[in-house]
């Protein structure tokens, strides 16, 4: 898609203004009823798209315009935790709803210099806690696929606004299923990149060590593309690799043949939706036409994941949101919504003296044997396919006053998390009632190269 | 009686480094003298978001330090927070390394180390009569927190060890050291145990906010009287943190152990942890630096006395102009003496001490018919020194000299002097 959009940009078929402009109506129109920004930014979204326009007009090498900014003029926007200057950043709290920040996140600048126009702040849950992206203070986030529904979580309004066309690609972070799980719910595709590839510098941390930053897009390509502008080493982050950023998009449609695809045999339990497990092996099937061979294989410590992943994330989170102490941002803490502070109080006490080694240290013991089974597997196997979420999108109310049952739909989803590896979330059909069904290719660290030539030649076929 | 009691004192130093920026942010690291919260950015203001990556120049300052003070340098480091909530802590949290310090063990002048960390510094308060300020202008200052073993036997040995710290760290340029700034500051952790008792006491009265040796020394000697006493009355001590008045002369309480935080202590996520690898390692420990340690042996081998030694050692300025003065020519002793003893030198450069000696040197008076009339004058007006010297007093002779020197600004040459006094007083 945006390669097209790039194309008709150069060929003067279409002008920056007008592209923007019809993206704007688009939310204009939709917004309303799906519910995914939080902020639009208007009148700064039309001034860069003309200045997109003077550059173009002024310019003497298109191609060369173009391929240092390779999207220029592709209108996009961010989850409402990442930090952007003098845009309003909330987080979908209350505790934040007048907080502007004075920097932007290094993701908000990269694609600011690689010419994206942003078009403003998507809804999420808030401070990234949840998995339906009901826990907003600014209202659920609807799904376009039936808007009785929930688009996903936390990364709602991501999914939602790329499924709506409202944009073109969004970004969005990931630290238990939050880009994947939405991708799913909205038929697009999301990337969680390898734990470091990208910068998680000026976005609201939830849980540090497990916070991926990456974006939804409507294909495997367009994902690609906008990673290639996103990933690599930040000196503000001390946590990004050195690792040489890829071309993800040289060979993207390179033959799979031969490929070796694990099937995880914990990953298709009973407790899954069986339409999802249904559309999840005709998936498989669809690898096997192209050539790649499947290969069955175990992670047997995946049913500690879901406690070991809880366990750490609401004890960085707890210590993570201490930063808003009522002195600063401009509310007190009694803004903070009911699943904060649930998570800072689960935190604080798996944190305190005498539970600190029963809870953290044995939470983080069990993500080493995590580690170490896909470790394992990829010594045998180049990706792992698994569905995504093991429910079909919930009706809106209907999980949201249960959290286990919200924290149960992110089983499919953390244990890639708790290892740092890269997952890429393919749409894969939809079911009987119409909605959307997800899978996700999981890759060993640092080969996200080969999860979009493998996510390319499923698309091929699929769409 | 309360000097059956011994002493067990441990002291914890914190120290500002002054490092160009700050510890987990390129902030300009100037504490004191920029305006308010000019040296910010989003890290040490704890805006959310913003992530620490750590200042490995502020790490290798740290690592000299204490591989100097002869502390044991680790080779892992992980930075983990403390969680607690105050106006001047940002984040929630500060960033420090207590499970695995900068270094462990060793020792300093038979004092043991614990250990050695490097924080980072909290923003400051500043309170009017109706709001409190927050300058976060110190906020991710690079600290480092030096904690030693309760090894102290009394109190000036604790004062003299903390003096040493100072100079080394000054010696090494890694902190201005000043108590009076704040960039250095003390607490002591100081308890008391009967004779004969071998094991630690079960309890220990940690004394804050000590801002110079002087009161160091009075607050100890207090504390220590204090808790012997105590004792005596047959009553009990408490863990407790006091502090010191200094126009009372008495301590007081300031907060019991029932308000302790529980710090609730986990791993930085956003810090990897820092391997000291061999080659890191081997540039602190090779690295060419000079101790005051050293500096006094050398100068003990150089003929010095123990007062040179003690004033040039301690004052690493002065040191630089006696090494100055000396290269122009002169020897150890006497450019000791230039530099410490003569206070007309006090603000002389070593160029104008050695102008000013050449001239005394060249313009010496040696014509006896000169001089003559001014000794003359000299025994005049000093009969009773003359009788002294004629009944045998031979420091008589030395005044007459000295006081023909006076009149002549140094200039007389002595020995001449001296034959002429002798030729007249015969
Ligand atoms: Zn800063």
């Amino acid at each position: 898609m945006i390669a097209d959009i790039i194309s008709k940009l150069k060929n003067k078929e279409i002008s920056a203004l007008e592209l923007t402009k019809s993206y704007l109506n688009k939310i204009e129109s939709e917004n309303p009823d799906i519910n995914a920004f939080i902020t639009v930014t208007n009148d700064s979204a039309i001034k860069e798209a003309s200045n997109v326009d003077d550059l173009i007009s002024k310019s003497e090498n298109l191609d060369e315009l173009f391929s240092k900014m390779p999207l220029l003029g592709i209108p996009l926007a961010h989850k409402d935790i990442f930090s952007t200057k003098d845009v309003k950043t909330t987080a979908a709290s209350k505790i934040l709803e007048d907080y502007i920040p004075v920097y932007d996140a290094t993701v908000v600048s990269k694609l600011k210099s690689s010419g994206g126009i942003s078009l403003g702040k998507l809804n999420c849950d808030a401070f990234a806690h949840g998995a339906t992206g009901e826990n907003s203070d600014f209202g659920p986030t609807k799904n376009p696929y039936d808007k009785s529904r929930v688009a996903g979580g936390s990364s709602s309004g991501t999914g939602a606004a790329v499924a709506s066309e409202m944009v073109v690609f969004a970004t969005g972070t990931d630290t238990g299923g939050s880009l994947r799980n939405p991708a799913s719910f909205t038929n697009t595709v999301a990337i969680k990149p390898t734990y470091g590839r990208v910068s998680r510098y000026g976005i609201f941390a939830m849980s540090s060590s497990l916070d991926s930053i990456g974006h939804i897009t409507t294909s495997a390509e367009d994902s690609a593309l906008v990673l290639s502008q996103t990933a690599g080493f930040d000196p503000f982050d001390a946590t990004t690799s050195k690792h040489p950023v890829e071309n993800y998009l040289e060979n993207i449609g390179a033959d799979i043949k031969g490929k070796k695809i694990g099937i995880v045999k914990e990953y298709l339990s009973d407790e899954i939706d069986s339409e999802i497990l249904e559309k999840t092996k005709s998936a498989i099937n669809i690898y096997e036409k192209l050539g790649a061979e499947i290969i069955d294989i175990s992670l047997p410590n995946s049913e500690y994941a879901l406690a070991s992943y809880y366990v750490i994330t609401l004890s960085e989170v707890s210590s993570n949101l201490a930063r808003f102490d009522g002195i600063r941002f401009g509310f007190d803490r009694d803004k903070f919504g009911d699943e904060a502070k649930r998570r800072i109080m689960i935190g604080t006490y798996a944190l305190s003296a005498g539970f600190y080694d029963e809870f953290y240290v044995k939470a983080q013991k069990v993500r080493t044997l995590i580690i170490q089974d896909f470790k394992k597997a990829f010594e045998k196997v180049d990706a792992i396919l698994a569905p995504v979420s093991p429910v079909m999108p919930p009706k809106i109310g209907e999980v949201v006053d249960d959290p286990m049952k919200n924290y149960l739909m992110d089983i499919l989803t953390v244990p890639v998390n708790l290892a740092g590896l890269p997952a890429l979330s393919l749409p894969c059909g939809f079911s009987s009632k119409g909605l959307p069904v997800g899978i996700q290719l999981i890759g060993d660290h640092f080969s996200e190269k080969n999860l979009y030539n493998l996510g390319y030649n499923f698309e091929r076929i699929s769409k | 009686m309360t000097q059956d009691y011994s002493m067990v004192l441990g002291l914890e130093i914190h120290m500002q480094l002054n490092t160009d920026s700050k510890m987990f942010c390129g902030c300009k690291n100037d504490p004191f003298e920029s305006d308010a919260n000019t040296n910010v950015c989003p890290v040490c203001l704890g805006l959310p978001g913003a992530m620490p990556v750590p200042n490995l120049n502020a790490l290798k300052n740290a690592q000299l330090f204490a591989h100097s003070v002869g502390a044991k340098l680790q080779t892992k480091i992980i930075y983990e927070r403390k969680n607690y909530f105050y106006p001047d802590l940002p984040k929630g949290f500060q960033l420090t390394c207590p499970h695995n310090p900068i270094a462990v063990g060793g020792s300093l002048n038979g004092i043991n180390f614990r250990e050695i960390h490097l924080e980072e510094d909290t923003a400051k308060s500043i309170h009017t009569d109706d709001l409190t300020l927050i300058d976060f202008n110190k906020s991710g200052v690079p600290l480092l927190e030096i904690v030693t073993e309760p090894d102290f036997t009394d109190i000036d040995q604790a004062v003299e060890f903390c003096k040493e710290i100072q100079l080394i760290a000054r010696y090494l340029g890694v902190s201005e050291a000043d108590m009076e700034k704040g960039n250095m500051r003390l607490e002591a952790n100081i308890s008391v145990r009967k004779p004969g008792q071998v094991e630690l006491p079960n309890y220990r009265v940690e004394m804050k906010n000590i801002n110079s040796f002087s009161f160091m020394k009075k607050a100890l000697q207090h504390e220590l009287r204090r808790q012997a006493e105590t004792l005596v009355n047959g009553e009990v001590l408490v863990q407790e943190t006091r502090g010191f008045n200094e126009v009372t002369g008495k301590t007081f309480s300031q907060r019991s152990k029932e308000e302790a935080n529980d710090y609730r202590y986990f791993p930085e996520p956003d810090i990897p942890e820092i391997e000291v690898d061999d080659k890191w390692m081997s540039e602190i420990t090779t690295r060419d630096v000079l101790l005051p340690s050293e500096l006094r042996l050398k100068l003990k081998e150089k003929g010095l006395n123990d007062q040179y030694i003690l004033r040039l050692v301690g004052d690493f300025s002065l040191y630089e102009k006696y090494l100055a003065v000396m290269d122009l020519g002169y020897s150890p002793s006497e450019s000791a003496n230039f530099v410490v003893n003569i206070s007309e030198y006090k603000e002389k450069s070593p160029l104008e001490i050695d102008k000013i000696e050449k001239l005394k040197k060249t313009s010496k008076i040696t014509d006896e018919a000169i001089l003559s009339p001014i000794v003359e004058t000299v025994i005049n007006e000093n009969s009773k020194v003359v009788s002294d010297f004629k009944s045998g007093n031979a420091s008589a002779m030395q005044f007459l000299i000295g006081q023909v020197m006076k009149s002549t600004q140094g200039k007389a040459d002595a020995q001449i002097v001296a034959s002429i006094l002798n030729k007249l007083l015969a």
